[in-house]
């Protein structure tokens, strides 16, 4: 392809960003509804978003664009703004690209009743995100790595709402931003080290080698810095306090968006930056850090169990989930063999399109879009057998069963681990296996069964239309179909990383 | 023409001109001037401040000594002396409209600005140990009548008398340092007293030596006070709750700036061959403005004391600045400090109301919704002081952090420690930032019954344009500003 659509996908969310900041609230009276504007942009990122990753995906050496080079503030070192797309990232780019379109669609706002900062909030997010998965220079990425932040914060903040158990929405959301920071904050110094040591910004692609030139002492503590930024974000088990709450506070759409999009970011780094330039350290710490991503497996399955509500359910199965593609990092990367990277690489993409729907579908169920408990409801199948069977293929495809996409990314992983170990996959197996059992039967208790008579406020929604429907069911398509042809994807990833392990940074 | 007065010639116009307007037309019973004085007076002062930054930073040449040696320019005074004249050219600019609103005696406000411009502008270009105490005096005296400037508020009286009592215990730290300095060297010439302090250092002249040290320990002790880094800042939120805004934009900025520049002339000048003596204190210092800085702002709810404890906690890297073998960090990271103190005052000035100023962060609930481009100016300057990214408060850090890391650089012990333990504190920060900006975006107007309209602001013109210009500085000083390297030795 000769045109480079790198620059378009990721500016694209600015565009709509500035676009709903200059729109008028009130009502909507005349032409498309913001949510309906909202909904272009989203098919249009979709397809730009897909079509630069697909072209990066296939390209050798990877694409990029870069713009004029800047010298930083005052301390005077080169900053090189510069976008870059190879097969390890492009994963990353269309899954956001694919997330928009779910979100807006099932979650569509069709009372208006958010206004218009809801959509800028939505906008803000995608651009930073695809700016952190694009972004080459480390002061780009940092940049907006922050921004992300900035936006959720005010999206949470503008349109969350108090949950079940009371949390109020402000101070859940402190606490999310203050984890977030003391992870950022760190990497910050780590950031600043590298540049300073390199006298110019090195980027996410410069860092192996640049980083392999500082002294053993200093590399560790710029490690340190790095891995708590991405533990937190992602986040692993013990860097997890913030998990829980924030997302029940959370409107539904950013919900959606801060287990399928977001917490990529945590991915993203361990992938993109500790993986290759860390391989010492990372082997250095390998026991703990395992034992860490099987813990966090296993914790959150072990937790799914206990779980009353959908919502919950969802949030520690993704917490689970993460913790293994952490696992598959943890196992591979100072070794060489990149199968646990390419596996985690799958895995991202995957846990991203089914979780969205999850997430979605979750909060479709009820009218006042909460999440419905399995204690108290039951029998909704009766008006909703559409959501229902897309919810349970979801579950199904988030349990990896083979033949949907989950499941090669994960046995790449549990590959990766037996070579370890052969308890880590049993451990990490087990913990996947709770979480399944769980997911199924709280399903089983919310749909099957004789309705019960609701309470008063809680009131289902209608079953999915036929628009939804078509969107829910080409997302399974899309899982059978990656799912039964898992090269198409672990062709381009894995010559990704073999490209970068041949350059001799790895192992 | 000796370009040394030259320079200083329109603050010394002005001056007599305000003073001549004032007997002319002395403000009478009413207290406030008419309107043609006062824009004539506001214009004079404006003009005097402009043009002697202008003259400072085009006549001036690095290098130059004048009356032998007495007035001594250096890049970094320059700079600094640059700096705090245009920081009191807008704070100046700031003061017109609110001075009516509170009913002050305007022209003698402007006749103590000038006076404080002298000194802001000698301080950082003092060569000997007279003409430093001069201008110290002159930065600091106007300051404690400015801080009780309106005096019919019992808590200014409290802020100026508070002020006045601390600094001139302060004064007189700093007066016996410089006789001990004095007596220690026998010399005038902050040059000359640089060369004998290395020979006893050479020499290992004890008994001088200690004279230098106790000189050097009382200094810094005025001087930290003076700036109100911890653990000597605890007259700061009781000053700034008290005092003004149009007073405190310049006890904030200008002044601050002036006596940080001082601190760095010294360390950098006369001491720089104690290193060994003054990095451990300052280190200390540093870490202790991180560390009660921040810690002390989580309880607070008044905007004015804010301000004081993240001045308090931005005071620390300032310190910490001081230890890069470049004097840019530094510079920059004033300028910047300076520059946001100065923005937030204009933000509180446009959004308080037409007869109070703000009070309680609870005073900007909902202000978000209705004036939202003044209250995205306070938004930016807040994430500027807390260090997000594309503000200059980023890239000040940043440049801090990143200069302890150059190749070659040799930190001195503890260093690295203090400036990990600075970042990952001002993580507390965020906590108060952020409750100003829940106040301002996050939380619903306050109600008032279906009669009564909310109530208006103030929204000054001179604050929204300060406001404005203060911001669109922050974010290109955060994306291109380019300062070349500047050895401090």
């Amino acid at each position: 392809m000769s045109v480079n659509l790198l620059p378009a996908a990721v500016f694209l969310p600015l565009v709509a960003t500035v676009y709903f900041a200059s729109q008028k609230n009130g009502p909507e009276t005349r032409g498309m509804s913001l949510a309906g504007r909202s909904l272009l942009f989203s098919w249009i990122f979709a397809a730009l978003a897909t079509l630069a990753g697909i072209a990066g995906l296939r390209s050798e050496a990877g694409i990029a664009i870069t713009g004029p080079m800047l010298r930083l503030g005052v301390s005077g070192f080169e900053v090189e703004p510069r976008l870059f797309l190879d097969g390890r990232n492009a994963l990353f780019l269309i899954l956001l690209g694919l997330c928009y379109p779910v979100v807006f669609t099932f979650l569509r706002d069709r009372v208006g009743a958010y206004g218009k900062s809801h959509y800028i909030c939505a906008w803000a997010l995608a651009f930073s995100l695809a700016g952190v998965f694009t972004a080459d220079s480390l002061l780009l990425f940092y940049l907006f790595w922050e921004a992300a932040l900035i936006a959720v914060y005010f999206w949470i903040g503008l349109h969350g709402k108090r949950d079940v158990r009371g949390n109020e929405v402000y101070p859940t959301l402190l606490r999310f931003v203050l984890f977030t920071l003391a992870g950022s904050l760190p990497m910050l110094l780590s950031v600043a080290a590298v540049c300073a040591s390199n006298f110019s910004d090195p980027g996410i692609q410069g860092l192996p080698a640049s980083v392999a030139q500082l002294p053993d002492s200093t590399r560790l503590w710029v490690f340190l810095g790095f891995f708590l930024g991405f533990a937190v974000k992602l986040p692993l088990l013990g860097f997890h306090g913030w998990l829980r709450n924030t997302y029940n506070v959370a409107p539904p759409a950013c919900r959606a968006l801060l287990s399928a999009a977001m917490s990529k970011m945590g991915a993203f780094g361990l992938l993109l930056v500790l993986a290759p330039a860390f391989p010492g350290e990372l082997a250095r710490f390998a026991p703990a850090l395992q034992a860490l991503a099987v813990a966090g497996a296993l914790y959150g399955g072990l937790l799914m169990l206990a779980q009353d509500r959908l919502v919950d359910l969802l949030t520690y199965a993704s917490l689970s989930h993460l913790s293994l593609l952490a696992l598959g990092v943890f196992t591979s990367a100072y070794g060489t063999s990149t199968t646990g990277l390419s596996g985690a690489v799958l895995l991202v993409f995957n846990h991203a399109i089914i979780m969205v729907l999850l997430f979605a579908l979750d909060a479709r169920i009820l009218k006042d879009q909460s999440s419905p408990d399995r204690g108290l409801l039951s029998g909704l199948r009766a008006g909703q057998k559409r959501l229902f069977a897309f919810l349970l293929l979801a579950v199904f495809a988030s349990a990896s069963l083979p033949g949907l996409s989950n499941f090669p990314g994960e046995i790449l992983i549990y590959f990766s681990a037996f070579k370890v170990s052969p308890w880590l996959t049993l451990l990490a197996g087990l913990g996947a296996l709770l979480g399944a059992a769980a997911l199924v039967r709280a399903l089983h208790n919310v749909f099957l069964g004789k309705p019960t008579a609701l309470r008063a406020g809680v009131e289902p929604a209608g079953d999915l239309s036929l628009g939804e429907s078509g969107l829910a069911l080409a997302l399974g398509a899309l899982w059978l179909v990656l799912g039964l042809a898992p090269m198409l994807l672990l062709g381009p990833v894995e010559k990704a990383f073999s490209f970068i392990n041949s350059m001799g940074w790895m192992g | 023409m000796n370009t040394y007065l030259l320079s200083q010639l329109p603050l010394l116009t002005g001056f007599g001109l305000l003073l001549v307007l004032a007997s002319v037309w002395p403000q009478g019973a009413k207290k406030t001037a008419s309107k043609g004085v006062e824009s004539a007076s506001q214009f004079i002062t404006l003009l005097a401040l402009a043009l002697s930054a202008w003259l400072t930073h085009e006549l001036l040449i690095p290098g130059d000594e004048f009356f032998g040696g007495a007035i001594r320019v250096t890049v970094i005074g320059q700079a600094l002396s640059y700096g705090a004249l245009a920081l009191a050219f807008i704070a100046t600019l700031l003061s017109g409209e609110y001075l009516q609103k509170i009913h002050v005696r305007s022209g003698d406000f402007r006749l103590l600005i000038l006076a404080q411009a002298l000194g802001l502008y000698h301080l950082p270009l003092a060569g000997d140990l007279a003409t430093l105490f001069i201008a110290f005096e002159l930065v600091s005296v106007p300051s404690y009548v400015l801080a009780g400037f309106n005096h019919r508020d019992a808590r200014a009286n409290e802020a100026g008398m508070k002020y006045l009592l601390l600094g001139a215990f302060a004064s007189v730290l700093f007066l016996l340092g410089l006789a001990f300095l004095y007596g220690a060297t026998g010399e005038i010439l902050l040059a000359d007293i640089q060369g004998k302090i290395s020979l006893y250092l050479i020499h290992a002249d004890t008994a001088n030596l200690l004279l230098a040290k106790v000189s050097l320990g009382l200094l810094i002790a005025a001087l930290l006070f003076k700036v109100a880094s911890a653990p000597f800042h605890l007259w700061l939120p009781d000053v700034y709750q008290g005092t003004n805004l149009a007073s405190l934009s310049f006890i904030a900025s200008p002044v601050k700036v002036a006596i940080f520049g001082l601190i760095a002339l010294l360390l950098w000048g006369p001491f720089a061959s104690m290193q060994g003596l003054w990095k451990p204190l300052i280190l200390v210092a540093a870490f202790a403005c991180a560390l009660f800085g921040n810690f002390q702002a989580i309880a607070q709810t008044r905007l004015k004391r804010l301000l004081a404890f993240s001045t308090v906690a931005n005071a620390g890297f300032i310190l910490l600045s001081l230890f890069l073998d470049s004097a840019s960090a530094f510079l920059f990271y004033v300028m910047t400090y300076g520059l946001t103190s100065i923005g937030l005052i204009a933000c509180f000035m446009a959004l308080g109301t037409r007869t109070a100023d703000l009070d309680e962060v609870d005073d900007l609930n909902g202000l978000g919704r209705r004036h939202p481009w003044i209250a995205g100016a306070l938004t930016f300057m807040l994430f500027s002081l807390a260090g997000i990214p594309l503000t200059a408060g980023f890239a000040a850090k940043f440049s801090v952090a990143s200069g302890a890391f150059l190749p070659g650089y040799q930190p001195a012990a503890w260093f690295l420690p203090v400036l990990v333990a600075s970042i990952v504190l001002s993580l507390v920060s965020f906590f108060f930032y952020f409750k100003i900006v829940r106040a301002l975006w996050l939380q619903p107007e306050p109600a008032t019954d279906s009669l009564s309209a909310p109530e208006p602001r103030a929204l000054g013109f001179n604050a929204l344009f300060v406001a404005a210009i203060v911001a669109i500085a922050l974010l290109v000083m955060g994306i291109v500003m380019h300062m070349p390297t500047m050895p401090v030795s």
